[in-house]
C-alpha cells in the first residue's frame, strides 16, 4: 500500500514537471515577448534587444526554464514586469474566490446531482426517471454564461434578492460573502449537475444489476434502502473518477462564471494578463492551475484505496 | 398450515409479453424440502425469484403466491420486505459476486440479523459468530473481519447460506447454491446446508439441474420444461419410475456410466423428440 502511494507521489511529481516545461515553453514561443509589450509597436530593434537584456530574457531558455521552477519551488513566482508586482502578490487575493467557486460549486452539483441520479436510476422505467433524465439532457444544453445571465436577471434585477455581481471576502463578512456567492455558485451547481446525473444514474443502474443488490433485497432492504446501503460506496468507485475530472473542467467553468458575475478571481486575471501580455503573471497563474488540477487527480487516486477494499492489496 | 402455495403462477417479460413461465403450481409444507429441477432455461431461477418478489421491473406476474396463507402479491413493498430474509431468504448460484465488496462479511451476515430483530449491535457479533461456525466455516473472527475478495468461493457460500439462516426463515429457497462451486467444495456446503436446515427446521425449496444433488437434499420434486411442471413426486418415485419423457431422459442421462463404451452419448431431447 505505501508502495502504491509512493508510485502515485512519483507520477504527480513527474506530470508536475512535465507540466511546468510545456507551460514555459508555450508562453515563451509566443511571438512578442515582454520587451515587445512594454516598448510598443514602433520600438527599435536596438531597443528592444536592450531590454530584453534588460529582463534577462536574452539568456539560453533552459537556464530562464530553471531559475523559474526553482524560484516557485521556493514560494516565488517572479515579478511581473509590466507593474512590477509579485506575481504571487496578483494571485493571492484571487485565489480565494475561484477556491470558493469551485469547491462550493463541485459541492452544490453533487447535493443536486447524487439524490436525482439516485431516483433516474431507480425509476428509470417511470415517468420520475424519464422527467430528471430529460431535464439532465436539457440542462447539458445551457451554456454556463447564459444561464449566469439568466440568473442575475431574475433573482438580482426582477426579484432584487440577491447581489448582481461583486464579491465580499468572508473573513470582512460572511453574511454578505455568501449573499454574493449564491448566484454564481447555483450557476456552476447547475450546469455542472446536469452532466453529473448522467454518471450518477448509470453507475447506479450498474449497482442495481448487481448480484449484491439483489442479495441485500434478499435480506429484506427495500429498493432505496439497499440501494444506500449498497449502492453508494460501489458507484462511488465509478464516480469518484467523474468528481475528479468535473472539479478540473469547472475550473474552467469558473473562469466564465466569474466574467459573468464580475468576480476578480483567477480566471478573470488570467484573462486580464493574457490581453495585457504579461506572460509571468499568465505562466505562475496557469501553473497554480495546473497543480490544483493534478492535486485534485492525486486525490482521486489515493481515495479508490479509501472506498474499495480491493485496491489496498491482498492481504492473505 | 400449508407454508407455500403457489398457484397458476405465470411471469411474461417486456413489452412482448415473452412467457418465461406458465401455470406452475405447487406446495411446500413446513420443514419439507422440495427440489424444482429442468435444464437452464426451463425456468427455475424465475420460479424462485417470482416467489421472493425479486422480479426486474419488466416483469409481468400472474397466479398466487401464498406464504402461511397470505397472499404475497397484495403485500406493500414495506410489508414483504419484512418478509424477506425473516420468514422465507434465499443463497443464490453465485458466492463470487453475492456479497458487497465493500464491506466486511461479518457486517454483512449482522445486518441481515439486525434488520429484522431488536439485536443490539454488540449481542449482534455473537450470534454472527455462532452463525458462521454453524455454517462450518473455521477462524470466524478471521472470516467476519474479512472483504469478500479474500475468501474462496466455498467460504463465501457459507457465508450467504448464515445470512439466509440467521433469522431462522420457514422457508429457503436456495437456486443452484453449489453449482458454481468444485465438486469437494460442494459436497461440504451441502453437507452444511443439510445440517442447518434441519437444525432449524427450515422448510427449503432446493432448485438445480443436477438429479444427484437434488436426491441428497429433498424428499418431493418437481420437474420443469420451457416453463411449466411437467412431472412431480417423490425424488425415489420420480427418479425410479420416471414417467414424462423429458424425466426419463434427465434421469438416464445422468446416469452416463452406464453406458457401453463407444457409443453415441444420448441427450435429454433423443427422449422426448417428437412426442411433446
Amino acid at each position: 500500500m505505501a508502495l502504491r502511494i509512493a508510485q502515485k507521489l512519483g507520477v504527480f511529481a513527474l506530470s508536475l514537471i512535465g507540466a511546468s516545461v510545456l507551460i514555459f515553453l508555450i508562453t515563451n514561443a509566443l511571438p512578442g515577448n515582454v520587451a515587445h509589450v512594454l516598448l510598443g509597436t514602433d520600438a527599435t530593434p536596438d531597443a528592444v534587444a536592450e531590454l530584453e537584456a534588460q529582463l534577462g530574457l536574452d539568456r539560453p531558455i533552459a537556464l530562464r526554464y530553471l531559475e523559474w521552477i526553482s524560484g516557485i519551488a521556493s514560494g516565488d513566482f517572479g515579478t511581473s514586469p509590466l507593474s512590477g508586482d509579485p506575481v504571487l502578490a496578483l494571485i493571492t487575493p484571487r485565489v480565494g474566490v475561484t477556491a470558493w467557486l469551485v469547491a462550493l460549486g463541485i459541492c452544490g452539483s453533487l447535493i443536486i446531482a447524487l439524490p436525482l441520479g439516485m431516483l433516474a436510476a431507480l425509476k428509470r422505467r417511470k415517468w420520475q426517471g424519464l422527467a430528471i433524465s430529460a431535464a439532465a439532457q436539457f440542462g447539458m444544453a445551457i451554456p454556463v454564461f447564459w444561464c449566469g445571465i439568466i440568473f442575475a436577471l431574475v433573482f438580482a434585477v426582477w426579484l432584487r434578492v440577491l447581489p448582481p455581481n461583486g464579491y465580499v471576502p468572508l473573513t470582512e463578512d460572511p453574511a454578505e460573502w455568501l449573499r454574493h456567492l449564491v448566484l454564481p455558485v447555483l450557476t456552476l451547481a447547475l450546469v455542472q449537475s446536469a452532466v453529473l446525473i448522467r454518471y450518477v444514474r448509470s453507475a447506479f443502474i450498474e449497482v442495481l444489476h448487481e448480484d449484491y443488490y439483489r442479495t441485500a433485497r434478499a435480506i429484506g432492504w427495500t429498493p432505496l434502502r439497499a440501494l444506500l446501503r449498497h449502492g453508494v460506496r460501489n458507484a462511488a468507485i465509478s464516480l469518484v473518477t467523474v468528481v475528479g475530472l468535473q472539479l478540473s473542467s469547472s475550473l474552467v467553468g469558473a473562469i466564465v462564471v466569474e466574467q459573468v458575475y464580475n468576480l476578480h478571481g483567477l480566471g478573470s486575471l488570467l484573462l486580464d494578463k493574457v490581453a495585457e501580455r504579461d506572460l509571468v503573471v499568465v505562466q505562475g497563474t496557469v501553473m497554480l492551475l495546473v497543480l490544483a488540477v493534478l492535486l485534485i487527480n492525486l486525490l482521486v487516486d489515493l481515495s479508490y484505496q479509501l472506498i474499495d477494499p480491493r485496491q489496498r492489496g491482498r492481504q492473505q | 398450515m400449508t407454508l407455500l402455495e403457489v398457484e397458476g403462477l405465470s411471469v411474461r417479460f417486456g413489452r412482448r409479453r415473452r412467457r418465461a413461465i406458465e401455470d406452475v403450481s405447487f406446495a411446500i409444507e413446513p420443514s419439507q424440502r422440495l427440489g424444482l429441477i429442468g435444464e437452464s432455461g426451463s425456468g427455475k431461477t424465475v420460479t424462485a425469484l417470482a416467489l421472493m418478489g425479486l422480479l426486474p421491473q419488466n416483469a409481468a406476474v400472474g397466479g398466487e403466491i401464498r406464504v402461511n396463507a397470505v397472499s404475497v402479491r397484495d403485500l406493500d413493498e414495506h410489508s414483504y420486505s419484512r418478509l424477506r430474509g425473516d420468514a422465507m431468504s434465499m443463497v443464490f448460484q453465485e458466492p463470487m459476486t453475492a456479497l458487497d465488496p465493500t464491506m466486511r462479511v461479518g457486517r454483512q451476515v449482522a445486518e441481515a440479523l439486525l434488520l429484522h430483530s431488536r439485536h443490539q449491535a454488540g449481542s449482534s457479533r455473537k450470534s454472527v459468530m455462532a452463525m458462521l461456525e454453524r455454517v462450518g466455516l473455521d477462524e470466524v473472527g478471521r472470516i467476519a473481519d474479512s472483504y469478500p475478495h479474500q475468501l474462496s468461493g466455498g467460504q463465501r457460500q457459507r457465508v450467504c447460506i448464515a445470512m439466509a439462516l440467521i433469522n431462522s426463515p420457514d422457508l429457503v429457497i436456495c437456486d443452484e447454491p453449489t453449482t458454481a462451486l468444485d465438486v469437494t467444495v460442494q459436497a461440504k456446503v451441502l453437507q452444511v446446508l443439510n445440517e442447518v436446515l434441519g437444525a432449524e427446521g427450515a422448510a427449503c425449496l432446493f432448485i438445480s439441474h443436477d438429479l444427484a444433488v437434488v436426491s441428497q437434499v429433498c424428499d418431493q420434486v418437481i420437474v420443469m420444461l420451457d416453463g411449466r411442471i411437467v412431472e412431480a413426486g417423490t425424488v425415489a418415485g420420480v427418479f425410479s419410475h420416471p414417467e414424462h419423457p423429458y424425466t426419463k431422459g434427465l434421469v438416464a442421462t445422468a446416469r452416463l456410466d452406464q453406458m457401453p463404451p463407444g457409443e453415441r452419448l444420448p441427450t435429454v431431447p433423443d427422449f422426448y423428440r417428437g412426442q411433446l
